[in-house]
């Protein structure tokens, strides 16, 4: 698309403060089932989104075409949409020569170089390794994604920033069987770089996770100790991130209203945003161009501010945190990255710490089953019983049901076995004091 | 798309031996309109735009999607796929012929004899009973989303060519209410949708389903914690489908029987779920939410009986997966966009009605739960695990509605459900949802009757029972 001639389009049609995003992304994926190659899939893709100001009204539109012939359109519904957008400051369509951002180094090079064949291989190989591993894995799927996207945001005001990003997501579902007991397992990784990725470890994990879930039994339902996965803790995180969005606090619906400054959480947990670094969920701009910057969001317990685009932080009177995230046709604060701050102990010492508990590595219904608004949770999980200290049997059917505030006030210890996960949230296991475990009886 | 372009670019792909060549072209319109907080908060349109290639050779499979239609970059990524493959051309792209069928579900009245305004002030209707309901609602969100799809897809498949074009158009509408007491927080919701126009609007009672939806978030913020432990289950009808959807729904789905990774894989003929138990996946139910005119590889879609009193009788079937099932389409293929490959997905899920009365089903049980709508839920297709979460849930005490609790997660099995479905009622209706899987998020509508399940494993804050 000609950039040019879409800023004089819509400064034709009498936009007055003009911005456009484009984003071009491309991928190329590879799926093993058992040993066989079975399908591989290639993209590259483009897509844009314009917002702009008609009588101070602000309208949008979205696209997946990018080419000239979409610029009439494109011009023509944003002001249908702007003649029902809210009002926004000009202002907000911000000079980006005011600002100074920090480098995010999360493209690489070389891993853009990386040969097709590569993928495949690693595919092939963890394909292969886990077949061979244990008798009781039937099936095996593998599916090694590169992923590239590249995000331009250009306005009326001189703003012209670009931001670049890939990776490689390997993933490996399993099938196990044993007499009539059936078990599925998956691990996933995020890299960087497919240099010196550990496929046997990765291999050994899938396995392991896997087998020892058979033999499954019941434990009686009632309150119990919890030790939370990695995963378990960033789905639940994920959840609470949203509480600090300065406009969910406007609106009355934030979990953390009022708790600023106060003792709202454990003092083992320290939680930090951190988009500036090397992780594929970096950058650093957000959605209105302003640099985003790392930030401690929970400092020993206490919520220490909330987040804001620069609508939220001019009606509070402070600076945008660099949060605004494009949400349909509005920009409203957001979280993308966080790391919660690991503590001292190995998992085997979180065991030995709670003595009888649960170890839950596994959260199933998180889409349904926690109210973003209460903080209330009621959803299906699997992992094992620990009695003194030790892993003791795996449990594969319970729920657990708890409150994310008052069971992250409850954390009585964090480990050192942080992992990158999935949900744009980096996190060790935790240990809740108690929770409350459902299970069928035997 | 010109069909001279679609020829080349199928020709490009099956040059190096694919027996299987498809050009899907995707062009759908997105529109919203959302009062939030008291305000018209969004009014956006998105265009939604591109193609994918697919090509098979035996049972590979490689595809390619782009937003760029011109023909230059749709045969250079179509011989890029092609790539993949060393054999020789086996076939060509002839003539395409194009293959229709009646549209069932077209809409009567086009988006455009609706104007923004007019939208505004339906909405605004149910917003407004939502407030009046009780002071204790802090925000209420109401919504009109609609899409107006056209898909091309030009297959060459098994030595035939073909075009087929479908056009669909859903329209929904969604009223969320939220309540708030000393800083605790409750949901109500209506969420109806069909693939419908805009007299859709003037099918439905918005205002009605507002004003219920506020009262069940209020109404919950009084409710106690749902007990926990193992329990009779009555679940409602409509959206109570999405019992099976998951249960059952998702492994009967060719992705999972194809790849062995089902419990039900290999029972065909078999019985998997009591007598009273008949369950159907009918995507040509005329303006159903999930219904297409054809599916997304050009199969036209079909009534498909999945369990007959209790006995597997078919799967969802699509063409890849039907190579290793050996089966034929069943008009099951589905995808969101271009941006996704195209597998075995559900289209209007639903357990037949039975004979019992939704009364009789209540008063047949000294204590359990009864689950009248939910929020959704998931399954693992290989163990058949599944979770859903109730949304409004009352304890049943000696056969009548004792009172209202908080939502419950309920979990299981789904091959040790069917079994227990032990009361099934006369009361069968569907509802609109949306299901997320490999090929992304589509429209599938669930739905059954009011029927119980002997015993279920429920997991709520309350006491254990």
């Amino acid at each position: 698309m000609n950039i040019e001639k879409l800023f004089k389009a819509a400064k034709a049609a009498g936009i007055e403060q003009f911005e456009t995003r484009i984003q071009t992304e491309s991928e190329m994926s590879v799926s093993m089932f058992n040993n066989e190659l079975e399908n591989l899939t290639v993209a590259d893709n483009g897509s844009m989104k314009v917002r702009g100001l008609v009588d101070g009204k602000c309208g949008v539109f979205a696209s997946d075409r990018v080419d000239d012939e979409v610029i009439d359109m494109a011009v023509s519904a944003l002001k249908d949409s702007a003649k029902y957008g809210n009002p926004l400051d000009p202002d907000f369509f911000i000079n980006g020569n005011e600002y100074k951002y920090e480098k995010v180094d999360n493209f690489s090079e070389s891993l853009k170089n990386t040969p097709a064949s590569t993928f495949v291989d690693i595919a092939k190989q963890i394909s292969a390794k886990t077949l061979a591993g244990d008798k009781r894995i039937e099936l095996v799927n593998v599916t090694v994604r590169y992923s590239y996207g590249a995000l331009q945001i250009v306005n009326s005001n001189g703003l012209d920033v670009k931001g670049e990003t890939n990776y490689v997501m390997v993933m490996a579902q399993v099938k196990a069987v044993s007499g009539e007991e059936i078990q599925s397992g998956m691990n996933y990784d995020i890299l960087k770089t497919v240099d010196g990725f550990d496929v046997d470890a990765f291999v050994s994990k899938l396995i392991d996770d896997t087998v020892k879930q058979f033999g499954g039994e019941t434990v009686k339902s009632g309150k119990y100790k919890v030790v939370y996965s990695p995963d378990c803790v960033a789905v639940l995180f994920a959840t609470l991130q949203s509480g600090f969005s300065a406009f969910a606090v406007e609106q009355n619906v934030s979990l953390l209203k009022g708790k600023i400054g106060t003792k709202a959480f454990s003092e083992l947990l320290t939680l930090e945003e951190t988009p500036i670094g090397d992780e594929v969920f970096c950058g650093a701009f957000d959605d209105e161009g302003v640099p985003c910057k790392n930030k401690t969001l929970i400092d020993k317990g206490v919520p220490t501010g909330y987040v804001y685009d620069l609508d939220t932080a001019k009606r509070a009177g402070v600076k945008s945190t660099g949060n605004g995230r494009l949400s349909g046709g509005n920009v409203r604060p957001a979280i993308t990255f966080t790391t919660v701050k690991a503590g001292d102990k190995t998992q085997d010492e979180l065991f030995k710490f709670v003595g009888d508990g649960i170890y839950i590595t596994d959260l199933g219904g998180v889409a349904t089953g926690i109210n973003g608004q209460s903080g209330n949770y009621s959803l299906q999980a699997s992992g094992y019983e620990i009695k003194g200290g030790k892993l003791v049997k795996p449990v594969s059917l319970m729920t657990v049901a708890g409150n994310i505030m008052t069971d992250f006030a409850d954390i009585t210890a964090v480990g050192n076995d942080e992992k990158l996960t999935y949900y744009g949230v980096k996190t060790p296991s935790v240990v809740i004091g108690s929770l409350s475990i459902s299970c069928k009886q035997d | 798309m010109n069909s001279e372009i679609a020829k080349k670019v199928l020709d490009a792909g099956l040059a190096t031996g694919a027996d299987f060549a498809e050009l899907y072209v995707q062009n759908k319109t997105q529109r919203a309109v959302d009062l939030n907080y008291k305000r018209v908060d969004n009014v956006a349109t998105q265009l939604i735009y591109g193609a994918g290639v697919r090509l098979m050779c035996g049972l590979q499979q490689v595809y390619g999607y782009t937003s760029d239609l011109s023909e230059s970059s749709l045969v250079a990524l179509a011989e890029k796929l092609a790539a993949s493959f060393d054999g020789k051309r086996k076939l060509n792209a002839g003539e395409l012929k194009e293959v229709k069928n009646p549209d069932k579900h077209a809409p009567a009245k086009e988006a455009d004899t609706m104007t923004t305004e007019e939208r505004i002030e339906y909405l605004k209707r149910g917003e407004k009973v939502i407030y009046e309901t009780s002071p204790l609602i802090v925000n209420a969100r109401c919504s009109m989303n609609e899409t107006d799809e056209y898909v091309e897809i030009f297959t060459v498949k098994e030595g035939v060519s073909r075009t087929v074009r479908d056009r669909r158009v859903h329209t929904r509408v969604t009223a969320t209410a939220i309540a708030s007491r000393d800083g605790a927080f409750e949901v109500g919701m209506f969420s109806p949708g069909l693939s419908k126009g805009v007299e859709f609007l003037s099918d439905i009672d918005y205002v009605k389903g507002a004003k219920e939806a506020a009262e069940d978030a209020v109404a919950l913020l009084d409710a106690p914690e749902c007990p926990s432990g193992v329990m009779p289950v009555i679940i409602g009808n409509k959206f109570g489908g999405v019992l099976f959807h998951e249960a059952c729904g998702h492994p009967l789905e060719g992705t999972a029987i194809s790849h062995n990774s089902s419990p039900f894989a290999g029972k065909l003929g078999q019985k998997i779920a009591s007598d009273i138990v008949t369950a159907i996946d009918d995507g040509t139910l005329d303006h159903g939410w999930g219904s297409e005119n054809f599916d997304d590889e050009g199969e036209p879609s079909t009534r498909n009986v999945l369990i007959e009193n209790g006995v597997l009788k078919s799967y969802m079937v699509d063409t890849f997966d039907g190579r290793r099932m050996n089966m034929k389409s069943t008009g099951a293929c589905r995808r969101e966009s271009y941006k996704y490959m195209p597998t075995t997905r559900m289209t209007n899920t639903y357990i037949a009605s039975g004979k019992s009365t939704p009364e009789e089903i209540i008063k047949a049980t000294k204590y359990g739960l009864y689950c009248v709508s939910f929020n959704g839920g998931s399954v693992d297709p290989t163990t058949d695990k599944f979770n859903f979460t109730s949304a409004k849930t009352y304890v049943v005490k000696d056969g009548k509605l004792d009172h209202l609790v908080k939502q419950a997660c309920l979990v299981g099995f789904g091959y040790e459900i069917l079994p227990k479905i032990d009361m099934v009622g006369n009361d069968a209706e569907l509802s609109a949802g949306m299901c997320g899987a490999a090929s992304g998020s589509v429209c599938a509508a669930v739905g059954q009757p009011t029927l119980r399940v002997a015993e279920m494993t429920v997991g709520g804050k309350g006491e254990t029972v």
